[in-house]
């Protein structure tokens, strides 16, 4: 029996245990998937299978690409564990994508995560939720500089996600991309604290967290 | 003044983790929040030594009941070019185990990996 032949609610299932890294190739497959695990009811469905099975999944830096890991902790005996980590394949990658995409961060907010490539004088940015939706690449406002920092976030306010960039003296410039008016502009504030720079924020729930310490005063 | 190395992480999108070298041990702590909002506070979490030239990088919690987590770092070998990306699985009692994680030159070590939860959120 041919895979087209069988019932919507069949193909659905097996699908839904296909790793995500292999998704795209799913969808180019033909129109019927391609719709078919872009609908939100196959998207829950999906991420339910991966939460039953317990496993928690980290991305990672590699070989200029980032990869989906998995991590499954299956017991502790005698004080060692069973932990198994499998590198589940490329999300993101120089070979599929440009040639001059060099990733040099990473940030996760609400299952999207933002990557920041830098190579030469070309500096791109590119947000992408690999369950549900395709890489959105956005170009910056000028090339930024290696030290600067990146955060996702996500505005209630407005209903948009937001891209915030750090720069300048101790990162005290801030810039930010409004992801459904496609602009950036620089907001009216002043950071209270000098944010370390050598280490990322991270998002929870709507909010980004930073490590900061206070100012040195002039003396 | 305090030179103290902090890393920040997420748990299960519900709570805030912190991992802290102190500049004068090899050991690192890993703290976890209670609450947030509307000041936060911290518990310990787990304590051990890692070895004494750790580079300072980022980390994951596996599991919070179970006390597990992984931290990364790189491995270099003799020659510059081949760095190692490797994690530690550390537990509780001051387990440390050393997990190799594949050749990966040029990786910026504090932005090795973040933690990743699926979610149905498409850009609008």
């Amino acid at each position: 029996m041919m895979m087209s032949n069988l019932p919507n609610d069949l193909v659905e299932e097996i699908l839904s245990r296909v790793t995500v890294t292999f998704m795209r190739t799913v969808r180019s497959i033909c129109k019927k998937w391609n719709a078919l695990t872009k609908d939100r009811s196959f998207t829950n469905k999906y991420i339910r299978n991966i939460a039953a099975l317990g496993e928690r999944e980290f991305l990672m830096i590699k070989e200029f690409s980032i990869y989906l890991v998995g991590v499954n902790l299956h017991g502790i005996q005698n004080n060692n564990f069973d932990l198994s980590i499998e590198l589940k394949g490329k999300l993101i990658s120089m070979d599929n994508t440009i040639r001059r995409f060099c990733i040099s961060q990473i940030f996760h907010c609400n299952g999207l995560f933002l990557c920041v490539s830098q190579k030469d004088m070309d500096n791109r940015l590119v947000v992408w939720n690999p369950y549900c939706s395709k890489p959105r690449w956005i170009k910056p406002s000028y090339n930024y500089r290696t030290v600067d920092r990146f955060a996702l976030g996500y505005d209630k306010s407005c209903g948009s996600h937001k891209i915030l960039r750090l720069f300048g003296d101790n990162l005290n410039n801030l810039e930010i991309y409004d992801l459904s008016s496609n602009s950036w502009r620089v907001p009216n504030v002043t950071l209270e604290r000098d944010i370390v720079y050598m280490q990322p924020g991270v998002s929870l729930k709507e909010k980004t967290y930073w490590y900061a310490r206070d100012k040195e005063s002039e003396n | 003044m305090n030179l103290d190395d902090v890393s920040l992480s997420v748990v299960k999108e519900e709570k805030l983790a912190m991992l802290l070298k102190r500049w004068d041990t090899c050991e690192v702590e890993i703290w976890v929040t209670d609450k947030i909002e509307p000041d936060v506070s911290w518990s310990k979490f787990l304590k051990v030594g890692i070895k004494p030239r750790f580079d300072f990088a980022n980390f994951v919690v596996i599991d919070v009941v179970k006390k597990v987590a992984l931290v990364f770092d790189k491995n270099k070998a003799e020659k510059f070019q081949y760095s190692y990306n490797i994690a530690y699985i550390i537990g509780e009692k001051g387990y440390c185990r050393e997990v190799d994680l594949g050749e990966s030159p040029y990786t910026p070590l504090s932005y090795l990996a973040c933690s990743y939860v699926p979610s149905y959120v498409q850009l609008e």
